[in-house]
């Protein structure tokens, strides 16, 4: 176990967001946090390191409470991509760079560029080192957040819809490059998702968020229909298509 | 891109030297410019005399007093206080994350100004010497400027972080706030006699002209310092345009770097303007042309801002002493001239977005 969090609670503006939120992270596994919009995923995904600060309770990392780690320190621990990432005028190359921040005081150092220079090969980003983020497409951008992230060289990864703007083809790229990463580095992925598909197919274990606090959590393989059903409200079936599940919505106005 | 033996590749070399050759070609063309400024004026100076005086303090008295009482101390002024000013500018940009951010337009030069206008007629007298009117305590009016520039500053991070920094919240944050310490400031001159009322207007035109050798030291070190100050964190601003999450994901203090940015943006601001008087536009258009020309890496946005401020000012306060010869007019007049229409040209092109 890597990461523990315990008793959370959160409360935006007196409006209680999480409450009595507890579950613990394995190395080398992907958590997918689930459930409908609103729910306080994003939330639960910034309390984690700091980017929110919970009302209760306490994160741990390695035994060590996050609340009395500095920033820097968490960002030595914990990377962060997120869902909106703005199109500024920096080149690729140091976006990427950006990641070995928390490492480094002032200057980098020839190792950095080596570590930027194997993840952007990893994600295909090479060849638009020298493009600034203003010129790339929405999902260009996303790969470089998880690039940045990935040369954060963290024991956990936060991903808050890091595959929401990727056409098919990237997000299924993009997913296996981090699971992949997740196992050869023993790398702790906490990501949240909208895809159930994608969810069911890279994830390891699964959270599911309603009415503020966890319905329920577990191993993803054990996840059933009814749960589904019961946290975004609608009947789904969850079939096996050449050995992958797919979750299928019985909508039956449609179907009628 | 292509790494070998891990060294950066010559790709990025190239187009890293392009920006350092730009940053050049603003040192050159600025000292070209300053020298050259000089020989201009109501009575015109041979460039070759302007440059024998400087070097070797010439043997004509009269060129010698022209040049070092009154055009090198303006011509110096321009320079530090443009480049003050827009950097100044295009921290509060970053910070805020709000291409329309500028101590002009978030209101915080009106700010300075009531406060410079109410230290006046706190501190009672004004000296007049010759047409210049000479502030009496001007330790006095700087704290006062500081600490209404400060206040709109807090005003600002405030609002940004509970209603967003977007420029439509910005801009109308600024109009508000601009309205409401300009008519402070019409309140205070309503008020004062008629040797105050004249300092707190003339105070207001925004002119070069007005600063002597000891008011041009301590806004020199203010702007060397911060702008030191703003390089240093240059990394951070670069990490903060990426987003408040990403760069707290990074290990950045978004709130401190946020506070200190605004906080010695605001202090540089109003201790140029309670020395020079209000210089509109210069913290907007300056760093808006050099982020347009060479990005948003503040590694060397900073120092092509720092420079091109200086720049900016500069030929405005050419144009200033020039227009109508032998009066020399308020460069702030010329700086909203050449500031107002990219304003609304960033207006416009924000819309369209």
């Amino acid at each position: 176990m890597i990461l523990k969090v315990s008793d959370i609670n959160f409360k935006y503006k007196s409006i209680k967001i999480l409450e009595n939120i507890n579950f613990n992270i394995e190395k080398g596994k992907i958590t997918m946090i689930l459930g409908p919009n609103g729910v306080g995923k994003t939330t639960l995904l910034k309390c984690l390191n700091k980017v929110l600060k919970p009302d209760d309770g306490e994160v741990y990392i390695d035994k060590k409470p996050v609340s009395r780690m500095n920033i820097k320190e968490v960002a030595l621990y914990m990377s962060y991509v997120a869902q909106k990432n703005d199109p500024v005028k920096i080149t690729v190359f140091d976006a990427v760079l950006m990641g070995r921040l928390p490492h480094h005081k002032y200057r980098t150092a020839k190792n950095d560029h080596k570590k930027v220079n194997s993840i952007m090969e990893k994600l295909n980003l090479s060849c638009m080192g020298l493009k600034n983020l203003d010129e790339l497409s929405g999902g260009e951008l996303q790969q470089v957040a998880i690039a940045r992230a990935l040369t954060q060289e963290t024991e956990i990864l936060l991903m808050d819809e890091p595959t929401s703007s990727l056409d098919l083809s990237n997000q299924s790229n993009i997913l296996n490059i981090i699971r992949r990463i997740a196992l050869e580095h023993d790398i702790a992925v906490i990501m949240t998702m909208h895809d159930l598909n994608a969810a069911l197919r890279y994830g390891d274990k699964y959270i599911c968020l309603k009415d503020k606090t966890i319905f329920r959590a577990g191993d993803i393989e054990n996840i059933s229909s009814d749960i589904i059903e019961q946290v975004y409200g609608l009947p789904v079936d969850i079939v096996k298509h050449k050995g992958f599940p797919l979750v299928v919505p019985m909508d039956t106005e449609k179907a009628a | 891109m292509h790494f070998e033996n891990a060294s950066i590749p010559h790709e990025y070399y190239n187009y890293i030297n392009k920006k350092i050759l730009f940053i050049f070609s603003l040192v050159l063309t600025l000292t070209l410019l300053f020298i050259i400024s000089l020989s201009f004026g109501s009575i015109e100076i041979d460039l070759f005399e302007v440059i024998k005086t400087l070097l070797t303090f010439g043997e004509d008295k009269r060129v010698e007093l022209i040049l070092l009482n009154i055009r090198l101390p303006q011509a110096l002024t321009a320079v530090v206080a443009g480049s003050g000013i827009a950097t100044s500018g295009a921290v509060m940009q970053s910070v805020l994350r709000n291409p329309l951010a500028s101590p002009f337009t978030l209101g915080i030069s009106h700010a300075s100004a009531f406060g410079a206008a109410l230290a006046v007629i706190l501190s009672g007298t004004v000296f007049v010497n010759s047409e210049i009117f000479n502030l009496s305590n001007p330790l006095l009016t700087i704290s006062a400027s500081f600490f209404f520039s400060i206040v709109t500053s807090t005003i600002i991070i405030f609002i940004a972080k509970n209603k967003g920094a977007s420029p439509q919240v910005m801009v109308l944050t600024g109009i508000a706030l601009g309205s409401l310490f300009g008519a402070g400031t019409m309140l205070i001159q309503y008020f004062a006699d008629d040797v105050q009322l004249a300092a707190m207007i003339f105070w207001t035109f925004g002119d070069t002209a007005r600063t002597n050798w000891n008011e041009l030291q301590i806004l020199s070190v203010l702007t060397i310092v911060s702008q030191f100050f703003f390089i240093v964190n240059s990394r951070y601003y670069n990490a903060m345009i990426m987003g408040d999450e990403t760069a707290k994901g990074l290990g950045v203090k978004v709130e401190t770097v946020r506070l200190t940015g605004m906080a010695i943006a605001s202090l540089l601001t109003s201790v140029t303007i309670s020395f020079v008087g209000i210089i509109s536009f210069v913290g907007l258009v300056a760093p808006h042309i050099v982020r347009r020309l060479i990005g948003d890496d503040h590694r060397f946005l900073i120092p092509a801002v720092m420079l091109a401020g200086g720049l900016i000012l500069l030929c405005a306060d050419i144009v200033a002493r020039l227009i109508f010869l032998p009066h020399v007019l308020p460069v702030s007049i010329f700086t909203a001239f050449l500031g107002a229409p990219v304003f609304i040209y960033l207006i416009i092109k924000g819309s369209r977005q």
